[in-house]
């Protein structure tokens, strides 16, 4: 009998010790964070931070991965398909996330938004309502009041059309009642040198695209409070318009990975985040470091659809 | 085969791509549709251009399709390439590519002799350990190995 | 402010030195590789900058780009395959030199042609920058739609005698370039309702497969043939026979390198577009327009300066403005700003040093690529050695490897095969692969240049009016009329010579 038990013991301690090793076994390899656009744009240079501040932190190293296409479908596509072991960590945009599937078409396939699971908020970026330094538009008063008496002839550039950008343009137009013939880029890469050499007259777009210009004017800027790295631009707000609009930009992995593969990057995650040096370089790049806990970005992200839905569906884009 | 013969292969197939890609452009909003519309219109244009030429020059030129190579050869190559690239992307990268350059390699090689067929196999094997060296290790760029 | 005794410092460093010849090597062998190309190098490469100084970062990272475009006129030339989409147009005279045994000279003379244009590029960019940086303002989306269509002109110099075939490969590729989600409106086009569809048929797999594949096929001979792809000509005294040739036709090398920055500095428009119409214009204005494709050394020359003289080009906007002129200048853009660097006219005060090493070390940078070719076009060239078949299974798995690991994408290698099945039958059909090759590269940029300048014209109410009325746009239009009219006047007198 005892000897049973002492048996019984072993096995036990054997098996405690074989699950340990199991859950400390992640992870081993790199950990891949796959971009869904191309090198060079504003998600490689967040994630290209990410990598470097997380050496020393991490027991692999951070390996980023390009799979663009389609403004980020086929990255989130693939993302919301891979495996869920933990080793392939996407990096997400909001609105694009809740949007795209939004406004798919019938019969046309795809992720959905709840095929990601939301694993950190990373930044925020605040859109910015900007002009030319040059421009006869000193304040969002001037300009509101030029394009309601020329409505339709006031070019704005915006990024995409049903994107974060237009769903900006359209709260404007809500709350202003003015009317703006949108021009759709690209990319931000394509609107910024567009308002640069003076293409279009306005821009209504990312903050990080204002802050990488030089010689223009932010009119108004969408956040609750004066944004910390432009806080010569007023809100929105204070000139009488209750606009907030911001994108996120986050990280998710596919559903079904396991809780302690979860609490690991996001734990470790948060530890690079809070890194003085990381969050100044980030802000040197233009975006704002606002780390959320995976529940929060949760959060975040269902407001964000709600808004969204509701914009939407006023402006009769969908029903 | 005469050279008149493949243009109206060629002419009639442009036709049916066009066609096809026509009925796809249905229900998308006219800002989508101008450019690609656009395009289909000239392809149908220049292919039936190229029909009525090549009905009043007459027979041309022959033409061999395959070149020098026997019909069989050329067909076993493209398939077993065609196999190799749907295993090698769908099953196992190094299995796939493996097979496929093994007995592409001992198909085509003049004269199958024992050394001929070591030769090959150790060729395959430096290959592929380099790629998977250069690509894999290096550069962090992972086959598909939905085997492993 | 400028402190040369610090740039001289910087450029003398050894271990600079040491990470600048590592990094063209690298960049070499990218854009030697058919489906690599300088834009992965330099993102692959960045993780390793971090821990260097900025001025070294942006040196190696500079060298890869230049490195790369150096490299892909290396199968281009001997297995007719681009390694890079800007190197296509070197395989129009590359290839035929090489099936001749001349495969020694081709190589060189784009070594030769590639520093060259290199060397131009990094002038421009030192004097020029200002006043080039006004011209690339006055390029917007007109200029993008009439560059485009100018470059379509392009189609019956490549396909002379047979326009109407031209015309239709470059439709196909143009219909072609159209799959997948539209960038702007998010709308899936010819998608099928296939996921794999929607991200459109990429260009460089597209190119492995039109270029690649065929030539693999037309190497399967009867079992029984060993021989090897071309005959292997030992030529001495070839390094020095080349420089002569080569100065001897300079005219060419001013004409690629000029295009190269010109187009260079453009937004939306790079390496692609640029060779295209080097070589164009190159044998608009040679004596003898009708060796080229045949395989001579100025077929090789227009676009192999023009493809490095884009390298810096491409970046004067890019460190004047912050808008990269083309797609690697704009991996690097990002490269900057994780360094901290902020680009504008502010980088050339305030950062002059940084800005100025770099400039002048891509001269160096450039040297040393003159000599890591000469002994990489004694290793490449010993391929054309290998029988047949065992070139064949190489270029055909290479081309596999390459396509599927630009965005790890099996849907790249599909394309890759489909275009190579088409591939072979244009060719077969006396269509040629340039004009389909073409259209697909630029049927992105056309649409978008059309679709924003229909956008704004009908903002300022007057659409026609838009397209027409602005000045770049009307030189645009000009040039492409008279390169139209050129092409008709020469198919005329042509015939009529023929009929006498």
């Amino acid at each position: 009998m005892k000897s049973f038990r002492i048996l019984m013991v072993a096995v036990l301690c054997m098996v405690a010790m074989a699950a340990s090793a199991l859950a400390a076994d992640y992870p081993t390899k790199p950990i891949t964070i796959m971009t869904a656009f191309n090198p060079g744009g504003g998600s490689d240079v967040s994630h290209r931070l990410l990598e470097k501040y997380a050496r020393g932190i991490f027991d692999e190293p951070l390996v980023i991965t390009y799979k663009p296409g389609a403004g980020g479908e086929i990255g989130w596509t693939t993302l919301a398909l891979s495996k869920p072991d933990g080793y392939t960590v996407g990096g997400v945009d909001l609105p694009h996330i809740v949007l795209q599937p939004m406004l798919r078409r019938k019969g046309q396939p795809g992720y959905k938004t709840e095929d990601l699971l939301p694993l950190c908020g990373l930044v925020y970026d605040a859109n910015v309502a900007m002009v030319r330094a040059d421009s006869q538009w000193k304040t969002l008063a001037d300009l509101v009041a030029y394009a309601k008496a020329n409505p339709g002839k006031v070019r704005v550039a915006s990024v995409g059309k049903f994107s974060g950008d237009h769903l900006f343009l359209m709260q404007i137009e809500k709350a202003t009642g003015a009317k703006f013939a949108q021009v759709p880029y690209a990319g931000s890469g394509k609107a910024i040198p567009a308002l640069v050499t003076g293409e279009v007259d306005a821009y209504f777009g990312s903050g990080s695209s204002f802050l990488r210009m030089e010689n223009t004017r932010g009119l108004a800027v969408a956040t609750e409070e004066r944004y910390e790295l432009c806080p010569d631009v007023p809100t929105f707000k204070e000139q009488g318009y209750n606009i907030i609009s911001m994108k996120f930009r986050g990280l998710a992995v596919p559903r079904k990975v396991p809780a302690n593969v979860l609490n690991y990057l996001e734990s470790h995650f948060a530890t690079v985040c809070g890194n003085r040096e990381y969050m100044d370089a980030v802000k040197n790049s233009g975006l704002m470091p606002a780390f959320s806990t995976g529940k929060e970005f949760a959060d975040i992200i269902a407001r964000e659809k709600s808004q969204a839905e509701q914009l939407l569906k006023e402006f009769n884009i969908i029903n | 085969m005469h050279e008149q013969t493949l243009d109206y292969c060629l002419g009639a197939g442009l036709l049916g791509l066009g066609a096809l890609l026509w009925t796809q452009l249905e229900g998308l909003p006219i800002e989508g549709t101008l450019f690609p519309a656009a395009l289909i219109c000239f392809l149908a244009v220049c292919s039936l251009a190229l029909i009525l030429r090549a009905f009043l020059q007459g027979k041309g030129a022959v033409v061999h399709f395959f070149g020098e190579t026997p019909v069989r050869q050329w067909f076993t190559a493209v398939i077993v390439f065609a196999i190799q690239c749907i295993i090698a992307m769908y099953v196992s990268f190094l299995v796939g590519m493996a097979l496929g350059m093994t007995t592409l390699l001992i198909l085509l090689s003049p004269q199958r002799t024992a050394r001929s067929i070591v030769c090959s196999l150790l060729f395959v094997g430096l290959f592929l350990g380099a790629i998977e060296f250069f690509f894999s290790s290096m550069m962090h760029i992972y086959f598909p190995e939905t085997l492993f | 402010m400028l402190d040369f005794g610090v740039i001289l410092s910087n450029l003398s460093d050894p271990l600079t030195l040491l990470l600048m010849m590592g990094s063209a090597s690298f960049g070499i062998i990218m854009g030697a590789i058919p489906g690599l190309s300088g834009t992965l190098g330099i993102a692959l490469l960045l993780p390793f900058t971090f821990s260097v100084e900025p001025h070294q970062a942006l040196l190696m990272l500079g060298s890869v780009y230049c490195g790369s475009e150096y490299g892909g006129s290396i199968p281009a030339i001997l297995i007719n395959t681009p390694g890079t989409a800007a190197a296509l147009c070197t395989t129009f005279d590359g290839h035929p030199m090489a099936l001749r045994g001349e495969a020694q000279k081709a190589l060189l003379t784009a070594l030769i042609a590639s520093i060259f244009g290199g060397l131009f590029g990094v002038a421009a960019l030192l004097f020029l920058s200002g006043p080039l940086a006004d011209v690339s303002m006055s390029f917007g989306a007109a200029e993008q739609f009439w560059l485009c269509v100018f470059a379509l002109t392009i189609i019956a110099s490549l396909s002379s005698g047979n326009i109407l075939k031209g015309l239709l490969g470059a439709l196909l590729g143009l219909l072609l370039s159209c799959v997948g989600m539209d960038p702007v409106t998010g709308m899936p086009r010819f998608t099928f309702n296939t996921m794999e569809l929607m991200g459109g048929i990429n260009v460089v797999p597209a190119l492995i497969g039109l270029f690649a594949i065929p030539l693999a096929l037309m190497l399967l001979r009867a079992a029984g043939a060993t021989s090897a792809m071309a005959p292997y000509v030992k030529m001495p005294n070839v390094v020095w026979n080349t420089l002569r040739d080569f100065c001897k036709r300079i005219w060419v090398a001013g004409v690629g390198g000029v295009v190269g920055v010109i187009v260079g500095i453009m937004p939306g428009a790079g390496g692609n577009i640029a060779t295209f119409v080097a070589y164009n214009e190159a044998k608009r204005f040679s004596k003898h327009p009708e060796k080229f494709g045949t395989g001579i050394m100025e077929g090789i020359m227009a676009p192999e300066v023009c493809n490095n003289a884009v390298v810096g080009g491409a970046q004067i906007p890019m460190l004047t403005l912050g808008i990269p002129g083309s797609a690697p200048a704009a991996v690097m853009l990002g490269a900057l700003m994780t360094h901290g660097l902020k680009p504008g006219f502010n980088l050339f005060t305030e950062q002059a040093n940084i800005v100025y090493t770099y400039s002048i070390g891509l001269i160096l940078s450039n040297i040393m690529i003159l000599f890591l070719g000469l002994f990489f076009v004694r290793v490449f060239v010993q391929a054309l050695k290998i029988p047949a078949h065992y070139l064949l299974v190489s270029i055909m798995t290479m081309g596999v490897v390459g396509a599927y690991s630009i965005n790890s994408s099996a849907m790249d290698v599909l394309s890759m095969l489909g275009c190579g099945i088409i591939g072979y039958i244009l060719i077969k059909g006396k269509f040629g692969v340039a004009p389909m090759a073409l259209g697909l590269i630029l049927g992105s940029t056309l649409e978008e240049g059309f679709k924003l300048s229909l956008h704004l014209g009908q903002a300022e109410g007057d659409v026609v009016g838009y397209f027409f009325s602005r000045p770049a746009s009307l030189v645009l239009i000009g040039l492409t009329l008279l390169s139209t009219g050129y092409s008709v006047w020469k198919e005329i007198s042509a015939r009529k010579s023929a009929k006498e």
